[in-house]
Formats: structure tokens, sequence, C-alpha cells
């Protein structure tokens, strides 16, 4: 019950931390806000005995990325006339307030009362037993998930690559160039 | 507990090798691009083949025979997975050297477009040769993202970049999606590998858990399909990008998502049809009528032809409708040729778009290619082999495969769909032969730069190779094909054997 509880507080303050983080008219409230969604997220990771997931989740998330995005935000440096593009009107509001509380009716008739599923090998005891939760993670990564998880290191390179590529603005003013030329 | 550490012998290397030559090139063209003196056009576009001819070479080679599984499913071989990768392979093979007879050729040889391109096939190749839920997800956002970037941004205007915008942001969407239905039959079957997944679903069939994964998965398929009502940003996206690589996504990516779909619903999920059957007969129903209807109205040809591929998924999906029921291999093997078909076909129409266009207008309009029978009558007479295809006229690829998946859909008692599929082809024959009417019986008329100012061997090779294959497999290749297709496609239901002779490790 207790474990329940913990969920449902996190869970409640994920939705609302996510939504201030696209209601915000202000960037950086946005970006402070997300932060506060990703502690919410490690704490219902840790909520789940997954300790060192929840540290990794605050180290790398909320420590490093957060950071670069204030970074980007204060270089990029929003004044109020861009600011007001940001903006949400109410009509907006209401139809995502709709949606949503529409979902949560479907789903909580749909799913109340389910059972969730299954419980797999790796349960907190047997992950205690093993050597705990950073062994744990580290031996699956590398034996099961070996694949997945290199080809993960290509994701994130093709990432890097794409947004440099989509970064690169004198092309942009080439093809303009051209066209005036022509038309 | 007990940890399998996987021995990578030899033999794993040996079969992974398709994939692990493409992430080199990839590195390779990437590290290239940055140097000043190795970053010129020839060699970029000699690693880009190189990597291409090698990988090809490698699958087909490397596959064992029967269908083996490494890492606990994480990479799967055998004859499906030879039969995507080397499918994917071809075409983008060909794209490249398509690209090096167009306008954008100094824009595609350069180190980072290489690389992303060579990075976006790798994606392809993971996705079709995989049973593990968390390595087709990486598969296929290795595919989607770098596919973004390359839209928008191989050749930016204010028009693709608006595609690629639309492109990523419902991409993104449909990427969530997909991943929560993931989520979700991981946590009621407690696998994320297909095979154990599909024995553990039988026993859940009552919990809305495990139907709720299996819808959004399917919602998250469709978008990667652009099955009608998930297609919004397929007219685009096809409309914005260079046209080589609208090629590449209306054939690769849709052989990688069909080959996807049948392991995922012709495999793990035919047991419970149930789930997922009425919502894929809706989606596919929607997209053979929405599909056929848009296309009537577009006056561009590469709109026109998105909106066309709409309804060509909306076919494939029949025949994935149809393996629900105990029909053996069949309806697979029926997607399987029609798939074929569709990427020869689609290669052959876009080549020759790809051929006419030049810089000045990478868009052409149907008033365009009028009297095009008089300036290029090679070219008009290639395009309208096409839209025969196209349009399922015998004697022609489209004809047959039209044919194998009504026929495989008909067995199963979906009449209602085939009848659906029937009429929609009636009313793609109007904007599909339209073409053709407007390249023989029209003037030319006066364009302000000439259409394909300078001809290309290598166009004319390309052109010609879809024509006759086209043919060939519409006239008297049918029977041998479609042999070799139920073969390629008894594996997906069958579970794989394993190549874990892995020593325990327990601490």
């Amino acid at each position: 019950m207790t474990q329940e509880l913990v969920f449902l507080a996190f869970a409640s303050l994920i939705a609302i931390c996510s939504m201030m983080v696209i209601l915000s008219r202000n960037a950086v409230v946005s970006a402070i806000f997300l932060v506060g969604d990703l502690f919410c997220l490690a704490g219902l990771y840790a909520s789940m005995e997954a300790h060192f997931v929840a540290a990794i989740q605050v180290l790398v998330y909320a420590g490093a990325i957060v950071v670069l995005f204030m970074f980007v935000i204060m270089l990029l440096n929003l004044g109020p006339d861009q600011r007001k593009h940001l903006e949400v009107s109410a009509p907006e509001i209401g139809v995502l307030g709709l949606t949503i509380v529409g979902f949560l009716v479907i789903g909580g008739l749909l799913l109340l009362g389910q059972p969730t599923g299954v419980t797999g090998p790796l349960t907190a005891e047997a992950i205690d037993n093993a050597g705990g939760n950073t062994y744990t993670v580290g031996m699956v990564l590398f034996t099961k998930y070996l694949w997945p998880f290199e080809l993960a290191s290509m994701l994130i390179l093709l990432a890097i690559i794409a947004a440099i590529v989509i970064a690169k603005k004198e092309h942009i003013k080439d093809g303009d160039k051209r066209r005036l030329a022509h038309g | 507990m007990n940890f399998n550490i996987p021995s990578l012998t030899a033999e794993f290397y040996l079969t992974t090798s398709p994939v692990l030559i493409l992430c080199f090139g990839a590195l390779v063209a990437m590290l290239a691009g940055v140097s000043r003196r190795l970053g010129g056009e020839l060699v970029i576009y000699s690693v880009l083949l190189l990597s291409l001819v090698g990988a090809l070479a490698a699958a087909v080679a490397a596959s064992p025979g029967v269908e083996t599984a490494y890492l606990s499913g994480s990479y799967l071989a055998g004859v499906l997975s030879r039969f995507g990768q080397v499918l994917i392979l071809l075409v983008s093979l060909i794209v490249t050297l398509l690209f090096k007879a167009t306008f954008l050729r100094d824009r595609f040889f350069r180190g980072e477009i290489a690389s992303l391109f060579l990075m976006v096939i790798t994606g392809m190749l993971i996705t079709v040769a995989s049973e593990d839920l968390v390595t087709l997800f990486v598969g296929l956002e290795l595919s989607s993202i770098g596919l973004y970037a390359l839209v928008g941004y191989l050749n930016p205007s204010r028009r693709s970049q608006e595609g690629a915008i639309k492109y990523f942001v419902l991409g993104s969407f449909a990427a969530a999606l997909l991943l929560f239905g993931f989520a979700l039959l991981y946590v009621s079957t407690g696998s994320l590998r297909l095979t154990e997944v599909s024995q553990a679903v039988p026993k859940l069939l009552g919990h809305n858990w495990v139907k709720l994964g299996v819808v959004f998965s399917l919602a998250g398929i469709s978008f990667k399909l652009a099955l009608a009502p998930f297609h919004l940003w397929a007219p685009d996206a096809y409309e914005s990008a260079p046209t080589g690589l609208t090629a590449l996504m209306a054939t690769t990516v849709k052989a990688m998502v069909i080959i996807l779909a049948a392991r995922f619903f012709a495999g793990s999920l035919a047991s419970v049809y149930e789930v997922w059957l009425p919502a894929l007969m809706f989606v596919a129903a929607i997209s053979m009528i929405l599909g056929n209807i848009m296309a009537l109205v577009q006056s561009s040809l590469k709109r026109m032809l998105a909106y066309s591929s709409i309804a060509h998924s909306g076919y494939m999906a029949i025949a994935i409708c149809a393996s629900s029921a105990n029909s053996g291999s069949l309806p697979v093997a029926a997607v399987l040729y029609y798939l074929v078909g569709y990427t020869i076909v689609s290669l052959g129409a876009f080549s020759i778009l790809m051929w006419l266009e030049n810089k000045d207008n990478d868009n052409l309009l149907l008033d365009d290619i009028s009297g095009l029978s008089k300036t290029h009558p090679w070219a008009a007479f290639g395009l309208a082999v096409c839209m025969f295809s196209f349009a399922g006229m015998p004697p022609t690829v489209g004809f047959i495969g039209k044919f194998f998946v009504f026929n495989s859909a008909l067995i199963n008692h979906l009449t209602g769909l085939v009848l659906i599929g029937v009429i929609g082809s009636s009313i793609s024959l109007f904007y599909y032969l339209r073409v053709i009417v407007r390249m023989y019986m029209a003037d030319p008329i006066q364009l302000p730069t000439q259409l394909a100012p300078k001809p290309s061997l290598l166009v004319a090779v390309v052109i010609g190779a879809t024509v006759i294959a086209n043919l060939a497999l519409g006239t008297v290749l049918p029977e041998a094909a479609m042999k070799w297709m139920v073969e390629t496609s008894k594996e997906v239901a069958a579970a794989p054997g394993s190549a874990e002779d892995s020593q325990s490790v327990s601490h």
C-alpha cells in the first residue's frame, strides 16, 4: 500500500511537471520543471528498488543534460517578442485537458483491477543475492542486451551527426540565393 | 542468479558482418569527410559503394540456411532476415548509384551525409534481423532519425524543412506509441523476446494490458507504414524529400516494416488475432479508400505517388490480416511477393523522375511531363510500364502481386476487404492512366528549363532492369518466385534455433 501511495505521489508530480514544461512561457522555467520531472522519475525508479538506475537518472539527466539545456537557452537568449510565439491559447489548454481526462476515464474503466502481468526473474531478492543493482545491471547490459546496447552508441552518434547537419546554416542561404537569381 | 556470458565466436561476427561492415563504412565516411584531402566526392562515393557492396556480399554469403538466434534473439540470422537485408541493400546501392547521375551529387557525396545514409541502412538491417523488442526499437529509431535529417537538410529549402519537421514531430509521437506498446507487452509477458511473448500471450487473453500493448504497437507500426489514419506525414515528407530519398523511403522503409509486421502479427501474435485483426482491417480499408481518393486530386507526381503508396500499404496490410487464421505461410509469402513487386516498380518510377528533374524543378507536376513520349520516348515508356504495374494491369508484377494478396485474403474469408481493395484499384486506374494519357496524347509544353538535359547510361540500365524485372515477374517467373517466397516465409511461424553455446557464471 505504501509503495502504491509513493507511486501515485511521484506519478502525479511527473504529470504536473510535464504539463508545466510545455505550458510555461519562459524557457528557463520550462527547463526547471524538466529537472523536477526527471527527479520524480528517479524517485519512481527508487521506489521500485532500482537504486542504481535512480542514481544514474539524477546524475546524467538532471545533472548533465538539463545543464546543457540551460546553456543553450541562455545562449539563445529569447526576448519577449519571440516568446509570444510560444504562448498557448485557452482553447488549446481546454482540448489538452479534456483529452487527458478522457484518456484517464477510459483507461480507468478498462484497466481498474486488471492483473498487471507477470514477475520476471529479476526480483528485488534475486538482485540482492546476485550482488546488488550495479552488478546486475552491468551483467545484463553486457550479456543479454549486448547487441542493442552497442547499437545505442551508434544511435547517439547518428543523432550527433544529424544535429550538426541540421545546425549548418550556410547551405540554406545558398539555396535562397540561387532561387533569387533565377526567380 | 546465473548470467549466461555469450561467447562471441567467429561465427557470430560472420553472421552479423553486414551490420558491422556498414557501421565501419559510416565511421570511415564521417572521418574522411573531416579531412580536406580525403573528403572529396570520389572518396566518399567509393566508401559508400564499397561498404554497400561488401555488406551485400556478406548478407548473401554469411547467412545460415536455418534460422538461428544470437544473443538471446537480439540478432536473428536466417532466410527471412537475408531476404530483407538483400532487398534493402540492393535498393540502397541503386539509389546511391542514381544520386551520382543527378544534380544533387555534390550535396549527397559528402562525409556527414554519406555517414547518415549508411547508418540509416544499418538501422534497417538491424530491424529486419531481430526478434528482441529493444533491438527492434533501436533499429527503427536508427533508420527514422537519420531520415528526418536527410529529408530536410540534404538539399535545404523552406519546403523540405517543413516536411522534415512534420515527419520528425509525428514520427517521434509514433515512436513513443510504439515504445509504450512494447513496454506494456513486456510488463504483461515478462519477456522482450517475440518467441517468448508468443508463448506467454495466449494465457493472458483476458488481460486488458496485453490488448492495450498490442493496439499501441499496431498504431506505431501503422504509422511507420504510412497507413491511414496515421499517414499525415507521408505526402509532405515524400514530396519535400529529394527524389532519391523518396525512393528509399517508399521501398526500403516499407520492406523493413512489413517484415517486422509479419514477424510481429503473423508470427508472435497470431494466436491472439481477435485483438488486432479488427483494428488492422479498419486501418487497411481506410488506407485503400483514402489513399486512392486523395491521389486523384494531386498535381505533383511525387505527392500522387505518396498517396498511392498509402493505398499500396493498405493492400499489403490485407495479406497481414489474412495471416491471422491458420492458413500456413501463404499470406506472408503473398505480402513478400507484393513487396518485391512494389519495390521494383517504385524504384523504376522514382528513378525516372529523379533523372528528369533538374536544379530548378525538383518536384515535377503532371503538366511538366505532357508529351514526354515525344521528347524522351524511353523514359515515357518506362514510366508507362510502372503506371500499368501500379494499377495492377496484366502482364505486370502489380497484377500478379494483387492476385496473390487478394487470393490469400479470399481463402481466409476476408471478402469485404477484398471488395474494398478491388474498388480502390479501379479508382486508382484513373490517376495512373491519366499520367500515361498526358505523356502520350498531349503536346509538349514549353518549360523554362529542359528536363533531363544529359543522357545517362546508368539511369538507362536501371530503368531497363526494372522494366524487365517487372514484366518477368508478371509473366514467366511468378510460380518460381512464389515458391521461393513460401520457403522464405516459413520462418515467420516457427521458433528459431539458438546458437547459445555460452558458459554460465553464477555469483
